[in-house]
């Protein structure tokens, strides 16, 4: 019996005894998942990491990220909402379990002081467009504290990953990009792309609790 | 003197220890994997293929022309170096632009490399001819993973993602003490799955960086290139399982890319369809119906508001 239908039959006894309609309340395990990230590291543990396809931007920071954010991402990987083609070979490689134990491991991975309550105002016109779109009402004030764990921190991602994240909810019938989220789609199709771009770089200059910690070299 | 005895008992422990070393390392033997790697294998892998075969025989061809003019040259030079020596009272031949010596010097090296390049060129057509193909895979390069799309011929659609089984990567982080499997790190989740004796044509493509899909025991290797469409072909000659690596240097887990080649026989195949078929709708059915769903709550919407 191999590892992985040992961790998938262990999760389908957990699912049973929780109850089957709260299938998605998994109980990630942080131990479990750091024998389950090598895949994650070899672009998200290294500094300056890009990503090349479908466009050229440096991979999100995903140590301090939400886990039940991460454990949402993947799994919209895996269904095929969110099309970035890598991301969907890695996703539909990992169980449900997989995925919430690989989501515990990073959202304790090199927890960092939260970030400031406040951040400084923006300038005018970013703020028009972030109240526009209703940032605050789930990432948070600050943008590191969204209002349920579902939603990502974006305070201090890197700004050109937003911004393609951003523009790829905005994309409509694309095979091999793109991403279908009926909430973030409406917020990012009232924007132009000039107007991303100036919230991806604002919400990417804050202090964040995001950050990428590459491996030890010694092992 | 007591200096010495416990020099000495140092010493004994030590062979001790490497006995000790050696006897359990023996316990730990790993086996010969058939379709991939052999203990202390210096060769090509076993062949399972016409074109694999070939590139064997040429492989030695090559060699042995290699070996009979390098014994021919050196002999001949060390021959003249000892036999004609200047303190026997040799004196040097003296000539200059001898056209003999140049046509001859000239020629007989072209006429070795054509007599090399014939048949080499042979194979090297062959294996470029992926026309008329029996089947046809697309195999994707992933960060770290392949992926198998089934798009012509027998098991038109079947699509699937083959990775490393877990548990060896887990070993191999750990150092890969004790006992490894015999096929450590080349085991996968999901094969790519062929029939016997038809002709496979693989079209290799990448969705991030240059991967190359290569499996030794067929003679195949092509880079798989992101924005590119290139092919290989194969026809194994006979049932079995066949492994090979990504070859080319794709980023941190480079290593953790196995490939692995399922041969059947044509029935075992045929079955092997239809039970992916089978599963396949299923999972279909369950996204649409997602979908529909979604749908549904969409179109609801309006008409709670």
């Amino acid at each position: 019996m191999s590892f992985k239908s040992i961790v998938f039959t262990a999760a389908l006894l957990a699912g049973t005894v929780v109850q089957t309609s709260q299938a998605q309340d998994l109980k990630g395990d942080p131990l479990a998942g750091e024998k389950k990230i090598a895949m994650c590291i070899g672009c998200h543990g290294i500094p300056g990491y890009q990503a090349s396809f479908p466009e050229v931007h440096k991979v999100p920071m995903i140590s301090g990220q939400g886990a039940k954010y991460i454990y949402n991402a993947l799994m919209a990987y895996k269904s095929g909402e969110r099309k970035h083609p890598t991301m969907r070979s890695v996703a539909q490689g990992l169980t449900e379990q997989d995925a919430a134990d690989v989501a515990a491991y990073y959202e304790g991975h090199g927890k960092s002081a939260p970030a400031p309550e406040q951040l400084a105002p923006p300038p005018a016109k970013v703020a028009e467009l972030l109240t526009k779109g209703g940032c605050v009402g789930c990432h948070g004030a600050n943008y590191s504290k969204p209002t349920t764990p579902d939603f990502p921190k974006v305070a201090g991602q890197h700004r050109d990953y937003l911004y393609v994240a951003l523009k790829s909810y905005k994309a409509e019938n694309t095979p091999t990009w793109g991403r279908d989220n009926a909430i973030m789609g409406g917020v990012a199709k009232q924007f132009s792309l000039a107007e991303l771009k100036m919230i991806a770089n604002y919400l990417g200059t804050q202090p964040g609790e995001l950050k990428i910690v590459p491996q030890s070299k010694l092992r | 003197m007591n200096m010495l005895s416990q020099h000495w008992n140092k010493i004994a422990y030590r062979c001790a220890a490497a006995f000790a070393g050696l006897s359990s390392a023996a316990a730990y033997a790993v086996n010969d994997l058939p379709g991939g790697p052999s203990v202390r294998q210096l060769n090509l892998h076993a062949p399972a293929t016409k074109l694999a075969e070939e590139q064997i025989y040429l492989h030695w061809f090559m060699m042995i022309i290699c070996l009979v003019i390098f014994v021919a040259v050196f002999g001949v030079m060390f021959y003249s170096i000892w036999k004609h020596r200047k303190s026997l009272g040799h004196k040097p031949a003296s000539f200059h632009e001898s056209v003999k010596v140049e046509i001859a010097w000239t020629l007989v090296p072209f006429i070795i490399v054509i007599f090399m390049a014939i048949p080499a060129t042979k194979t090297v057509i062959a294996q470029k001819d992926t026309s008329n193909a029996d089947l046809t895979i697309k195999a994707t390069g992933y960060q770290w993973r392949w992926g198998y799309d089934y798009l012509k011929g027998e098991g038109e659609g079947i699509a699937y993602i083959s990775s490393l089984d877990n548990e060896h990567r887990v070993l191999s982080n750990t150092g890969a003490k004790g006992a490894t499997p015999d096929d450590y790190l080349l085991k996968v989740d999901n094969p790519l799955v062929v029939p016997v004796g038809k002709k496979i044509r693989i079209i290799t493509t990448s969705s991030d960086v240059i991967h190359a899909f290569a499996v030794p025991s067929f003679g195949i290797k092509q880079d798989a290139i992101p924005g590119f469409v290139r092919d290989t072909h194969f026809r194994a000659e006979r049932t079995g399982d066949f492994y090979g690596q990504c070859q080319e240097l794709c980023g941190k887990e480079h290593a953790y890319m196995p490939i692995h080649v399922k041969v059947l026989s044509e029935a075992d195949f045929t079955a092997w369809v239809q039970k992916k078929k089978s599963q396949a709708p299923a999972a279909e059915d369950k996204k649409t119906a997602a979908a529909g769903t979604e749908q549904v709550a969409q179109a609801a919407a309006p008409v709670q508001k």
